[in-house]
């Protein structure tokens, strides 16, 4: 099948936007050239990817008696009961929200140290746009919207991509932040890094998203020793035999990965720190933290690897919390608090705490109303964002009433988001590296937000 | 399988980027469920299976059977060519063909044991051919 037809209209939508006398080519040689210059130091942005639509309300709850009065309201069998756990996880007055005082799941302790430490953000209400949307212009459609809300599939590809074009995007604006800082990398395919599975998000024009397993390299056993009390004329043979060239496109791309694969692999597991250096040890049973395990030990060998700039993406799932909420979701909020939590003290550790920043995302929030057992599909969600570097203790955006019918309230307690995913990513990018000017390459749809930048990073 | 969602891999206009394929304006859905891990997972369980077979006990449920290969494993060429046909409709390329008869030759035949020579050089063959291109790409 020819894809001509839709990289034409790709194209077309590219160049409108990056402005129709500057052709996307000529933007991406002119950005490279700017992109040339060395930059400071070694910074890193980690996304952490909730698979299912992260329960938001439950995630970061009103606390003050009024606040959590309407929550309770709102949530009736959901709601987290106010108790000690919860009372030991409360925020304090948030001045930026008129004192309105809030708790972390009472899963989230470690979250609550970092955010008395002043490390840990909370992002309210972020969520995809197209433009600054109000409930009002929601539900007139007055104005352009992200497509096919609330789909899992979608609003996934929607976050992680350049711009809000849904299923089918491929490519990612942590890819497209690569695409313009791997020059300040020895190795650009060290750039962007999954331990979490394949994503949009890390795939650029240019840079390729690096997969890891979250144990680490593994290496093809085929390809060295002996195959089944063969001579070692075999494991050469076999080397040969999976990388190479081949004349049809698939077979030769299968081999490319293959090879890449192979050299990868070597280089890593040559540089990487063995896992048992790290400290505290990875805990058990708890994928996301063999995840950021490994790219914590990515980290630790940058110099070696001659990394400068690097974004890295992990994920759990089981986030879909249409029943079961209350305990299935406090199970996840543990494992993802255990591995957060281990992961700044690897960061530390490493003396790379205030270089890397650690940041939350999710197909879309969930609704404020229960369905008896659980939620449904939303849009607008809250956010962590964790590091040295981060103005943290406090809360971004505004945190509208947890109430029904709310100035933000597009039915069901679905929330129409404050704050675009694009001046969340933009904050990240600009944080990296990424120029003012270069912006608009990794997100189109920047020159739509103003402020375009949210002040939890400098 | 490892999907990453329940929607499974294979988006119609996936097109794997920064590859020759991306260039000439193609899609590849299936390349989809390709990448540096699946490569190195692929080859490392196939190595057992050939050599164990496959299934939930210990010995494995389901046991390869060798016979027919075995009777041909003294001649590389004749073991070749009949894998080949199994595995690949006699498709193989020579490239591919000569690397496999390479190394099975290296296994001495008939060395100390010739019944276990000829077990090991049928389970190279096979081992070999489904790493191959030529038997993971259908044309």
């Amino acid at each position: 099948m020819r894809a001509s037809r839709r990289r034409f209209l790709k194209t077309c939508s590219l160049m409108s936007i990056a402005g129709a006398a500057s052709p996307f080519a000529l933007n991406l040689a002119a950005i490279s050239a700017a992109s040339a210059q060395t930059l400071p130091g070694y910074k890193a942005l980690v996304c952490l990817f909730f698979y299912g639509g992260n329960d938001h309300t439950n995630t970061f709850i009103p606390y003050d008696l009024a606040s959590y009065g309407e929550y309770s309201a709102s949530r009736s069998s959901i709601a987290i009961p106010r108790d000690a756990a919860l009372a030991a996880n409360a925020t304090g007055p948030v001045a930026s929200q008129g004192g309105r005082e809030f708790a972390f799941n009472p899963a989230l302790t470690a979250f609550k140290t970092h955010w008395d430490a002043g490390r840990l953000a909370v992002v309210a209400n972020v969520g995809p746009l197209v433009v600054p949307t109000t409930k009002a212009q929601y539900q007139n459609r007055s104005v352009p919207l992200p497509p096919k809300l609330f789909s899992h599939n979608d609003q996934q590809a929607v976050w992680q991509a350049y711009r809000p074009i849904g299923e089918g995007a491929n490519i990612g604006w942590g890819g497209r932040i690569g695409d313009l800082l791997a020059g300040q990398n020895a190795n650009a395919l060290f750039t962007c890094i999954s331990a979490g599975g394949s994503s949009v998000f890390l795939s650029g024009v240019n840079v390729l998203q690096y997969q890891v397993g979250s144990s680490g390299p593994t290496s093809v056993s085929g390809i060295s020793g002996t195959i089944y009390g063969s001579g070692t004329a075999a494991s050469t043979a076999y080397r040969s035999l999976i990388t190479g060239t081949s004349p049809n496109l698939i077979e030769n791309e299968l081999r490319v990965v293959t090879n890449r694969s192979i050299t990868a692999n070597q280089q890593l597991a040559a540089a990487l720190p063995a896992a048992s250096t790290l400290v505290p040890a990875i805990p058990a049973n708890n994928n996301l933290a063999s995840q950021l395990g490994v790219i914590a030990r990515i980290i630790a060998a940058r110099t070696t690897l001659g990394s400068n700039r690097q974004v890295f993406l992990v994920s759990i799932g089981g986030f879909d919390s249409h029943d079961f909420l209350l305990t299935q979701h406090a199970q996840q909020l543990t494992l993802v608090n255990n591995a957060v939590d281990a992961f700044y003290s690897w960061l530390v550790q490493l003396g790379v705490q205030n270089d890397v920043t650690l940041f939350t995302a999710s197909d879309f929030g969930r609704t404020l109303t229960s369905n008896g057992d659980g939620s449904d599909h939303g849009w607008g969600s809250h956010h962590f964002v964790l590091g040295g570097s981060v103005v943290g203790r406090d809360v971004y955006g505004f945190f509208s009433p947890t109430v029904f019918g709310s100035s933000v309230d597009i039915g069901q307690g679905n929330l129409v988001p404050g704050i675009a995913v694009d001046q969340y990513a933009a904050t990240f990018g600009r944080w990296l590296g990424v120029s003012d000017t270069d912006m608009p390459l990794v997100l189109p749809n920047t020159v739509n937000f103003s402020p375009r930048y949210v002040s939890f990073l400098p | 399988m490892y999907s990453p969602t329940v929607f499974n891999f294979y988006r119609p206009g996936y097109v794997p980027p920064n590859t020759t394929i991306a260039t000439a304006g193609l899609v590849a859905p299936e390349l989809q469920n390709v990448n540096e891990i699946s490569v190195v997972g692929y080859s490392n369980f196939m190595r057992g299976v050939v050599q164990n077979g496959t299934g939930s006990n210990s010995p494995a449920d389901i046991q390869p059977d060798y016979t027919a290969e075995m009777a041909l494993a003294h001649d590389a060429n004749l073991l070749v060519d009949r894998v080949s046909l199994l595995l690949t409709a006699g498709s193989m390329s020579a490239g591919t063909r000569s690397l496999i008869v390479t190394a099975v030759n290296s296994i001495p035949y008939p060395g100390s044991n010739a019944t276990t020579a000829r077990l090991n050089r049928a389970r190279l063959a096979v081992f070999f051919t489904l790493s191959s291109s030529d038997y993971l790409v259908q044309k």
